[in-house]
C-alpha cells in the first residue's frame, strides 16, 4: 500500500468509528426482529435496512473528519488542485473504514443465521445487493464531508446528521427507489433483489458521490467528468423512478411431499413443515366433511401459481399464529392469484368473501361446528376463476 | 446591560437556536402524526415528539464553549452563566412545548425535550464536543426506528421518547436524566 | 490598592510554584516544579512534549494538580475554595486556541472585557486600546473567521491582555505572526514586564533573547534549567563553537542529553 494511502487510513476518524458502525448496524437488526434469521435472502436484505440509521452517523462522521482535517490543510501548503486529492484520500479512507465494519457486521448476522440452521449460502445476487447499500454509505460520508470542509463549524454535525436522517425517511416513506436498498417486514421466501435496480442504484451512488466531492472546486460544473456523471445521475434516476418494487420472484430449492395438497416449502422451511401440515390436515380433513376439495398443491414457490395452488404466507409465523398461516394458504388456494391481482372493487369483494369463510371455518373446525360453505362463498369462487 | 445580553447571545449564538426552534415549530404543524415507521408494515406512530431534538441540538452546541480558557478564567461566575444557559434551553423547549400545535401533546414534548436536554449537557461535560448534540439527534431516530413495535403494541420499554403521556416510568426517566445532567454541567463550574 | 499592587509592595513574589506534579492518566507530565517569579518575563523553553503547555495550563488552575501548588498573588489554583480568586489574575493565550468565527474582532474582545467584569464605562476605552496595541484598528469589523492565522493570534492576544491582568500566561505568543508585528508585541511585553508577571512558552529562540529575564527549560517534566538566559547561552556558546550551531539550540540539546531518558 502507498504510504500517503496508509497513513491517511491510520490517522482516519473512520478507523476509531469501527465498533460503533457495527454496533449501530447489528442494533439496527437484532433490536427489530429476529425473525428472518431461518431464510438468508431475508437476512441480508433485512440487515442493509441499517443504513437508515447508519447514514446520519456516517454523515456526522465524515462531517466530524472534515472539521478536524480543514484547519490543518492551509498549513500543508499543496497546490490548489492538492484540495481535491486531499479531501478526496481522507473521504475515501472514512468509507473504506465503514465499509470493512459494515461487512463485519454483515458477516456475523449470517453467521448467526448459519447458527439458526438456515441451510443456504449467500447466493450472487445477495451478494450484488450488498452494493447499493455501501454506495448509499459513501454518498452520505461524502455529503457530511463537503459540508464539514466547506462550513468547519460544529453545529454542522448535528444538523447533517438530523438532515440526513429526515431525506432519507422522507424518501422512503413516498417509497423513492433509489432509497431502498433494503429492509423487509415480511419473509422474502420465493423473491431476491432485482440486480437491474441495483446495479441501477449503484451507478446512481457513485455517480452522486463524485458529483458532491466535485463540489469542491469552483469549476465543477464545466468539466467534462462532472458533465458525464451528472448524466449516469439522470439516466439512472430517471429508471429508477419507474421502478415500483426492488425484489423480483426467483427460482426456490424446494421439497414437495404428500398428495392433496401436495405441500412444497423451501429446504429453508423444511424443518417447520410438520408443524404446518399438523394443523392443515385438520383442517382439510374438516373442510372435506362438508364437501370441500383440498388443494391440489401450498406452495412458497411465487411463480408456480395457478388453479388449485395456494401460495404459503408468512410460514415463519407458523408458531405464533398457526391458523393465520393454514388459512391464508387455503384461501390463497381458492382464490388464486386474485388475492393479489385483483383489479376491480367486485373481484376483491369475492375475495374477502372467501377469506372470510376460511377463516370462520378454521375457527369453527377447531370447535367442532364447521358447516359448509353458503352459497355466496361457492359463487365467489366460481366468479374469481377469471384471475385465477 | 443590553449591550451585555446582546454579547451573551452573540455567543451563544441565539439567533440561530431561535431559527432551528422556528423550524421545529413549522414542522409541528407540517408533520401531522400519526406517520408511518418505515420498514414496519402497517405500523403507525408518531414523530412530533423527537422534533423537540432540533433546537434543544442546536442550543446545547454552546454548552461546550464552557470549556474553553477564556470562560473559565474569567471573573464573572462561570456558575451563573452556566445556570443561565440551562435555563436559557428549558425556555426554548418550554416554548415549542407551550405553541405546538393542537394536535401535539406539550406535555411530551417538555418530557422529550428535558430527557434531551440533560443527556446533552451530561455528554458535553464528559465527552468531546460535538457527541453531546450529534446524541440528541440520533438517539431520537434510533428510538423511533428500534424502539417501535407492531400493530397495536406499546413502544419497546427504553424507547423512553415514544412513550405516551401517561407513562410514569419515562416522566422519571426525563426528570433524572434531566436533573442529573444538569447538575453535572452547572456543578463542574469551579473544577481545577 | 490592589493584590497584585500589595504583593508588589511587600516584596512577596507574584507567582510561587512548589513540588507542582501533573499527569494525564499514566503519562507524568510535570514532576515537581518549583519556582517563584515577581515582575518580569519567565520564558519556558523546552521540546514538544516537554511540559510546556502544562505548566502554562496548571499555573492558570486549568490542569489539576496531582501534588504540590501553585499561588497567584497569593491564591492557591489548586484549592477548589480559592481557584476562583487565583484565576481571575490570569489572562492566558493557549495554543492552539479555539475561537467562535461568527464573532467579529471588537465583540470578540470586548466579551472577554466583560467577562472580566470590566465598569461597562471603561468597556470600550479598554477595548479601543486593545485594539491599538496589537495593530487591529483596521480589522475590528471582521469576523474572526475571515481572519489570517497571524490576525486572529493577535486578536487572541489582546484578549488575553485586555483586562490588564497582573499575571499573563502565554503559549507561543508569537507562532503564525508577521515579523512587523512580532516586534509590536514584543516592544508591548517588555514594556508591560515592568509591572506584570509574564510566563511565555516559545520555540522562537529570538524571543528568549531579547525578552526573557529568566529562563526555565523543562525536559521531560522536569525542570532541567532554571536561571538567567545569559547563563544558559554560556553552557551553550562552547558547544556551538565547534559547531555552527546557535548557542541556545546547543544549550537545549545538551540539557535533552543530560536530563532525558533514564533522569528523574
Amino acid at each position: 500500500m502507498r504510504p500517503p494511502v496508509r497513513l491517511a487510513l491510520q490517522r482516519s476518524l473512520g478507523k476509531p468509528a469501527v465498533p460503533l458502525v457495527i454496533a449501530v448496524a447489528l442494533a439496527n437488526f437484532f433490536l427489530r426482529t429476529t425473525d428472518p434469521l431461518h431464510e438468508l435472502t431475508w437476512t441480508m436484505y433485512d440487515y442493509h435496512f441499517a443504513t437508515v440509521l447508519l447514514g446520519p452517523v456516517v454523515a456526522a462522521l465524515a462531517c466530524w473528519e472534515a472539521i478536524r482535517l480543514a484547519p490543518a490543510f492551509p498549513m500543508l501548503e499543496v497546490p490548489r488542485d492538492g484540495e481535491h486529492r486531499f479531501v478526496g484520500l481522507a473521504w475515501a479512507s472514512l468509507t473504506a473504514w465503514v465499509i470493512a465494519a459494515y461487512l463485519v457486521g454483515l458477516v456475523v448476522v449470517v453467521a448467526v443465521a448459519k447458527l439458526y440452521g438456515t441451510p443456504r449460502w449467500p447466493a450472487l445476487v445477495d451478494l450484488v445487493a450488498i452494493v447499493p447499500p455501501l454506495g448509499m454509505l459513501a454518498l452520505v460520508a461524502a455529503i457530511g464531508f463537503v459540508a464539514g470542509w466547506r462550513r468547519p463549524s460544529w453545529f454542522v454535525v448535528p444538523m447533517i446528521a438530523g438532515g440526513t436522517f429526515a431525506v432519507v425517511i422522507g424518501a422512503y416513506m413516498v417509497q423513492m427507489a433509489f432509497v431502498r436498498v433494503g429492509g423487509a417486514t415480511a419473509s422474502l421466501v420465493g423473491l431476491a433483489p432485482r440486480p437491474d435496480v441495483a446495479a441501477a442504484q449503484a451507478i446512481l451512488y457513485a455517480g452522486s458521490t463524485y458529483l458532491v466531492i466535485e463540489l469542491l472546486s469552483r469549476d465543477a460544473g464545466r468539466r467534462p467528468a462532472s458533465v458525464a456523471a451528472a448524466i449516469v445521475v439522470v439516466v439512472a434516476g430517471v429508471f429508477l423512478a419507474g421502478v415500483d418494487s426492488t425484489l423480483e420472484p426467483a427460482a426456490l430449492d424446494l421439497v414437495c411431499s404428500g398428495r392433496d395438497p401436495e405441500v412444497c416449502l423451501s429446504v429453508e422451511y423444511e424443518p417447520w413443515r410438520s408443524q404446518f401440515e399438523a394443523p392443515l390436515d385438520r383442517f382439510l380433513e374438516g373442510l372435506e366433511h362438508v364437501g370441500v376439495a383440498p388443494p391440489a398443491r401450498l406452495t412458497q414457490a411465487r411463480d408456480d401459481l395457478g388453479p388449485g395452488v395456494g401460495f404459503i404466507p408468512a410460514l415463519y409465523r407458523i408458531e405464533d399464529d398457526p391458523g393465520g398461516v393454514v388459512t391464508g394458504a387455503v384461501s390463497n388456494a381458492f382464490v388464486g392469484r386474485c388475492a393479489s391481482a385483483a383489479r376491480t372493487p367486485e373481484e376483491l369483494d369475492r375475495v374477502f368473501i372467501v377469506v372470510d369463510w376460511v377463516e370462520t371455518a378454521y375457527h369453527r373446525s377447531v370447535n367442532g361446528r364447521l358447516q359448509g360453505p353458503p352459497d355466496a362463498v361457492v359463487q365467489a369462487i366460481a366468479e374469481l376463476e377469471s384471475c385465477r | 446591560m443590553i449591550r451585555d445580553l446582546v454579547l451573551l447571545a452573540r455567543r451563544w449564538r441565539v439567533g440561530r437556536t431561535l431559527a432551528v426552534l422556528a423550524l421545529a415549530w413549522t414542522a409541528l404543524w407540517f408533520l401531522e402524526p400519526p406517520l408511518r415507521v418505515p420498514g414496519r408494515e402497517h405500523v403507525v406512530a408518531v414523530v412530533w415528539p423527537l422534533v423537540v431534538a432540533l433546537p434543544v441540538a442546536a442550543s446545547l452546541d454552546s454548552a461546550s464553549l464552557f470549556a474553553e480558557p477564556i470562560e473559565i478564567l474569567a471573573r464573572r461566575s462561570l456558575l451563573l452563566r452556566k445556570v443561565a444557559h440551562v435555563l436559557l434551553t428549558a425556555l426554548v423547549v418550554g416554548l415549542l412545548a407551550v405553541t405546538a400545535p393542537g394536535a401535539t401533546d406539550g406535555g411530551i414534548l417538555a418530557r422529550n425535550g428535558a430527557f434531551l436536554a440533560g443527556l446533552g449537557y451530561l455528554l458535553a461535560v464528559v465527552a468531546p464536543r460535538p457527541v453531546g448534540a450529534i446524541a440528541v439527534i440520533l438517539l431520537p431516530a434510533a428510538m423511533w426506528i428500534l424502539g417501535s413495535r407492531g400493530p397495536g403494541l406499546p413502544p419497546a420499554w427504553w424507547a423512553v421518547l415514544l412513550q405516551g403521556t401517561g407513562s410514569r416510568s419515562a416522566s422519571v426517566a426525563a426528570v433524572v436524566v434531566a436533573g442529573l445532567g444538569a447538575a453535572t454541567f452547572v456543578g463542574t463550574a469551579e473544577r481545577p | 490598592m490592589t493584590e497584585a499592587e500589595g504583593a508588589e509592595r511587600s516584596g512577596a513574589p507574584w507567582i510561587t510554584v512548589s513540588g507542582l506534579s501533573v499527569s494525564y492518566g499514566r503519562k507524568q507530565a510535570l514532576r515537581s516544579v518549583s519556582f517563584t517569579m515577581g515582575p518580569g518575563i519567565l520564558m519556558v523553553l523546552g521540546a514538544n512534549g516537554a511540559g510546556k503547555s502544562t505548566l502554562l495550563r496548571a499555573l492558570a488552575g486549568l490542569a489539576p494538580a496531582s501534588a504540590g501548588d501553585v499561588r497567584l498573588c497569593g491564591h492557591s489554583s489548586v484549592d477548589r475554595r480559592s481557584i476562583r480568586s487565583a484565576r481571575s489574575h490570569v489572562g492566558y493565550l493557549p495554543h492552539p486556541a479555539s475561537y467562535p468565527g461568527h464573532f467579529r474582532v471588537w465583540e470578540s474582545i470586548e466579551y472577554t472585557a466583560w467577562l472580566a467584569d470590566l465598569p461597562a464605562d471603561q468597556r470600550s476605552v479598554a477595548v479601543r486600546r486593545a485594539c491599538e496595541a496589537f495593530g487591529l484598528g483596521h480589522l475590528v469589523r471582521q469576523r474572526l473567521r475571515s481572519l489570517s492565522a497571524g490576525e486572529r493570534r493577535r486578536v487572541l492576544l489582546s484578549q488575553a491582555m485586555v483586562h490588564e491582568p497582573p499575571i499573563m500566561l502565554l503559549d507561543e505568543p508569537t507562532s503564525s505572526i508577521d515579523v512587523e508585528h512580532r516586534g509590536t508585541i514584543r516592544r508591548l511585553l517588555r514594556r508591560w514586564s515592568k509591572d506584570h508577571v509574564i510566563v511565555a512558552a516559545s520555540h522562537q529562540l529570538n524571543d528568549v533573547e531579547i525578552l526573557a529575564d529568566r529562563v526555565l527549560v523543562l525536559v521531560r517534566g522536569s525542570v532541567a534549567f532554571d536561571g538567567a538566559p545569559e547563563d544558559l547561552l554560556e553552557r551553550g556558546a562552547q558547544q556551538a563553537e565547534a559547531g555552527q550551531e546557535h548557542a541556545l539550540e546547543a544549550a537545549l540539546r545538551l540539557l535533552n542529553a543530560e536530563w532525558g531518558p533514564g533522569m528523574p
